[in-house]
């Protein structure tokens, strides 16, 4: 078991996180129970899933989920199991007409996760058996809340609402509150192979612009970044000189309506723990949803949204590719590190690391977190 | 080809394509018609089948055979 003692000191006088949280099984295992299923976990995003029976599998640390559009249009995710035999119930992306019929011995489920039939269950032709109780058989729900088209699952089921915990940062963005658009040109994926962790890390502070990314050096300054820091909740850097991507003719993407003036020039960016990592302009947003595939390889899964419909149209499509392979530049020019951090994990007598008093408040702030999660499930487990 | 092996390859080849209208259909009939000579069991299995069907692709005829299968105690 690992000594967080040291992570949860002040900034100043802190350790990160230890090795064993990046390269040993059993910690990654603790830390799926306590930091990702205990609580709000990034999974999906909405858009994938734009038509009433949309159905979507998805395997979330080898745990298999099915995102759907109900009849009512609301997402909703169950586990992607039979009651009866445990069958995976869909393997690919497909929109349901009707109900989801298992393929092994077709026991069907509504929309609203409700056992609708078992067929042939008490012999042949019929459907029914004293000790087949439907209403105790629907498919399991998981929790599931959708912000900025982001779909976040608790799959333990016992944290505090999403609304609860995440109040500070949806206040802090209300005035993004409002219909995102994509075009699939705007998504994308990477594959890096690093645990999930450092690419949060990593995506909070701006210590590392100068060197990393030197191209934003004479536009975007380090003296030009902020940090944000929600003890607790969220960690990020905000950017004071934000400047509007350019196309042909001088063309813009139009501006989310109403957004105060302060969002003329600024930007900020937000690990929004556990594993998802925000982006929002004036004129577009993106999310990065971290994947953790293994405890040292994770899949980046990219989509950028805009705020009008007009922007998603062909009349804007040199624009949004001008932007999306702005962003997955700069996403790129981080792989080499957060890879880098991870092969440096296994130098046996690596402490954790000494954080800078002044640059690296935000990063400090999300091992705090992470060790906090784990010191609650491991007291949790005592007590039970 | 009999009408039975006629229908059998119909149901092997929908069943290969996925198509479940058809499959409605045959089973549907089938059921009826087995019905019809009293015999309970083997028509409400084949009804079961057109229900489940019925039900998967949202085909409207499901809320009948569901009726059907229900008056025979073997649906909820």
């Amino acid at each position: 078991m690992s000594n967080l003692s040291s992570v949860v000191q002040p900034l100043n006088f802190a350790k990160g996180l230890p090795n064993e949280h990046y390269i040993d099984d059993q910690t990654f295992i603790e830390e799926r129970e306590s930091v990702l299923y205990a609580n709000w976990s990034a999974v999906a995003f909405a858009k994938d899933v734009p038509k009433v029976g949309d159905a979507n599998p998805i395997t979330f640390l080898e745990m298999p989920l099915l995102m759907i559009r109900d009849n009512d249009e609301q997402v909703r995710v169950y586990q992607n199991t039979c009651r009866h035999r445990g069958m995976i119930l869909i393997s690919e992306k497909s929109n349901i007409r009707g109900t989801i019929r298992c393929p092994y011995h077709s026991w069907c489920y509504g929309l609203d996760g409700r056992l609708r039939s078992t067929p042939h269950v008490g012999g042949p032709g019929q459907n029914t058996h004293i000790d087949i109780k439907r209403d105790e058989l629907n498919l399991i729900e998981i929790r599931c809340h959708v912000f900025m088209d982001v779909v976040f699952v608790n799959i333990s089921g016992d944290a505090e609402t999403f609304e609860e915990v995440h109040s500070d940062l949806l206040d802090r963005w209300k005035e993004f509150d409002k219909p995102f658009y994509h075009n699939p040109d705007s998504s994308f994926e990477l594959l890096v192979n690093s645990n999930w962790k450092l690419a949060v890390e990593n995506y909070c502070e701006s210590y590392h612009l100068p060197w990393v990314h030197p191209g934003l050096n004479l536009v975007s300054r380090l003296e030009d970044h902020y940090h944000l820091e929600k003890h607790l909740k969220y960690s990020g850097q905000g950017s004071l000189v934000y400047s509007q991507l350019k196309g042909e003719n001088n063309q813009v993407f139009p501006d989310f309506d109403g957004v105060s003036d302060k969002w003329d020039t600024a930007s900020e960016y937000i690990s929004l723990y556990p594993n998802v990592l925000l982006g929002v302009h004036r004129d577009h947003t993106y999310a990065i949803i971290l994947d953790p595939l293994t405890i040292n390889k994770t899949r980046e899964r990219i989509a950028i949204y805009y705020a009008t419909e007009q922007a998603t149209e062909l009349s804007y499509s040199d624009l949004r590719i001008k932007n999306t392979n702005f962003w997955k530049e700069v996403f790129k020019e981080d792989i080499f590190v957060v890879e880098g951090m991870q092969k440096g994990r296994h130098g046996k007598f690596f402490d954790g690391g000494k954080f800078s008093p002044v640059m690296d408040g935000p990063t400090h702030l999300f091992h705090e977190w992470v060790a906090t999660q784990i010191n609650i499930g491991r007291k949790e487990r005592v007590t039970k | 080809m009999t009408r039975f092996e006629q229908l059998n390859s119909q149901v092997i080849k929908a069943h290969r394509i996925g198509e479940t209208s058809l499959l409605v259909d045959i089973y549907d009939m089938l059921g009826a018609e087995e019905l019809e000579k009293g015999a309970i069991t083997s028509g409400c299995f084949l009804l079961t089948q057109a229900y489940v069907y019925a039900l998967e692709s949202g085909d409207l005829r499901a809320s009948r055979i569901h009726k059907i299968l229900q008056s025979h105690g073997r649906e909820e």
